[in-house]
């Protein structure tokens, strides 16, 4: 797509771009929301809403809102061409609050749109009703959210499982099966599919845990198939296999195993082997490893992986690197926390790096 | 350590996504907690304030700060700065690293992605931004997933 911006729009980026100070910044701001007011009851605005839209994001963006035009934004979403539609999508997600009375005008577009044929329409429109939604508008589009959990699309199940997430924040009485909705996209056979059920189960399982004790195999499980790199290699980022899953699991993991001697029993070895196959050098690595040993502290106790943690404790807080000292000072308060015995057998590598400044 | 609240774990997530250069100019700006209580012009100006607290650290201080009771994590691109605030319990390098997972991939659809790239096409680094995070959930890493939306938006105009 050749990217084509009107002459007035290049200037403004361009004034924008080159303005030295906030006051200058703002009067050119008030100009262009007074020239956006004119441009919007034009005749061949439809023609360029686009653009109108995306210039009405600079304005909200810096501070001057354009109330006069959201109704653009949420009329475009009705649009055939589907980067128009995104954007109006995009613009609305921007300007409109939960309650406003514009939502409801969105409300029949979007469920067409999560109705398509065309999976990225039905994306746009689990993207907005996630930012959107509230407990009114939810009830007339969460049958066809909870249809798109099971799309063939694997970019549609992972949005509608957000949606869905969300409807459980906002309303939860128009959920009550969600978790049939989760546990399988827990075993989604797509990896993104996957992360995004293990984002929701992380936040609603820290509200009562020991309703979720039982998942513990199955995430040790998941987090097994991540290290021992069964995942496609796009999910590699410098070479951890998927790093945010990682951290999510090993977070939820340490929720699901505090105050659970049994539970954590069923953990124990394949932290030994996250931290291990975490211990690359890489800068990812070493926050994975930290989060290793947060779930480490958290759980019930085990002497051996408490000395491995203390271990890395020390090595993140002999470091060079300020943002390593940083996390591993936490991670020996949290340690210490636990038991202070293990901080006193490190007693002396912590004293002479505290003498080294 | 970090504090429980009444027993139960803190909330974990992103609460917004900034990027704004040196001179406390907004280049993009994503929120994921109810906006209710800031206008346009507060959100504005406590982005400024945000660079400006980050433009004051030293060469030998981390990459994480507080600011108005919020956890700040950013991370300095020739001029412009990618700030993120998240919850008490977040893992910094984590987010530290998110950061640079999002500039591969801004950099890889823009190709050597600058400043101006982003005032030029806001829409599509927004677009970009969105496939990554949901709800204030870091959700897709995958670059090739990121990008193929946005790959089909480019073909199909």
């Amino acid at each position: 797509m050749t990217h084509h911006m009107s002459r007035e729009f290049a200037e403004l980026v361009k004034a924008v771009g080159d303005c030295k100070s906030k006051q200058e910044e703002d009067k050119i701001m008030l100009k262009e929301v007074a020239v956006l007011r004119v441009r919007l009851s034009e005749k061949g605005a439809a023609s360029r809403m686009k653009e109108l839209c995306v210039r009405m994001m600079y304005c909200e963006m810096l501070g001057h809102p354009v109330d006069f035009g959201y109704i653009h934004a949420v009329n475009m979403t009705q649009h055939s061409s589907l980067v128009e539609k995104k954007v109006g999508y995009l613009a609305a997600c921007l300007f409109l609050e939960e309650g406003s009375e514009l939502l409801i005008l969105l409300v029949n577009t979007l469920q067409r749109d999560l109705k398509s044929t065309n999976p990225w329409e039905v994306c746009a429109a689990l993207s907005a009703v996630t930012r959107l939604i509230g407990p009114e508008t939810i009830p007339a589009v969460v049958g066809q959210v909870r249809e798109c959990c099971g799309h063939s699309s694997e970019h549609v199940r992972k949005k509608a499982v957000m949606a869905l997430h969300r409807f459980l924040q906002k309303a939860p009485e128009t959920v009550p099966d969600h978790m049939e909705y989760f546990r399988r996209a827990l075993c989604d056979r797509d990896p993104s599919v996957m992360s995004s059920a293990i984002c929701v189960l992380h936040d609603i399982a820290r509200k009562h845990p020991p309703s979720y004790h039982n998942m513990i195999p199955s995430l040790v499980s998941i987090i097994k198939q991540v290290i021992e790199h069964r995942l496609p290699r796009e999910f590699d980022y410098h070479r951890t296999p998927a790093p945010w899953v990682q951290i999510r699991l090993l977070k939820l993991l340490a929720i699901l195993g505090k105050a659970n001697q049994k539970g954590s029993e069923e953990m124990y070895e394949v932290l030994k082997d996250v931290m291990k196959r975490a211990d690359v050098g890489t800068s990812i690595g070493f926050g994975v490893m930290y989060e290793c040993v947060r779930t480490i502290t958290r759980i019930y106790p085990h002497a051996a992986l408490l000395e491995e943690a203390a271990a890395s404790t020390s090595r993140f807080i002999t470091s060079d690197n300020h943002n390593l000292r940083y996390i591993g000072v936490d991670a020996l308060s949290a340690i210490v926390t636990v038991n202070p015995k293990y901080a006193a057998e490190h007693q002396m590598v912590v004293i002479d790096c505290l003498e080294d400044g | 350590g970090r504090g429980e609240v009444g027993g139960q774990s803190p909330e974990e997530m992103i609460k917004f996504l900034i990027l704004v250069n040196k001179q406390g100019q907004t280049r993009l700006a994503r929120y994921y907690e109810d906006r209710s209580g800031m206008s346009a012009e507060e959100r504005s100006t406590q982005e400024a304030d945000i660079v400006r607290k980050c433009l004051m650290r030293g060469e030998q201080q981390c990459s994480f700060l507080e600011f108005m009771g919020h956890k700040v994590i950013y991370r300095r691109y020739a001029s412009l700065f990618f700030i993120v605030g998240v919850d008490d319990d977040e893992n910094e390098i984590g987010v530290l690293e998110f950061i640079h997972c999002l500039v591969e991939t801004l950099d890889k659809h823009f190709e050597n992605v600058c400043e101006l790239d982003i005032m030029s096409q806001l829409e599509k680094a927004h677009f970009v931004v969105d496939e990554m995070l949901i709800n204030g959930f870091i959700v897709e890493t995958n670059k090739t997933n990121i990008l193929e939306p946005i790959r089909f938006l480019d073909k199909a105009t």
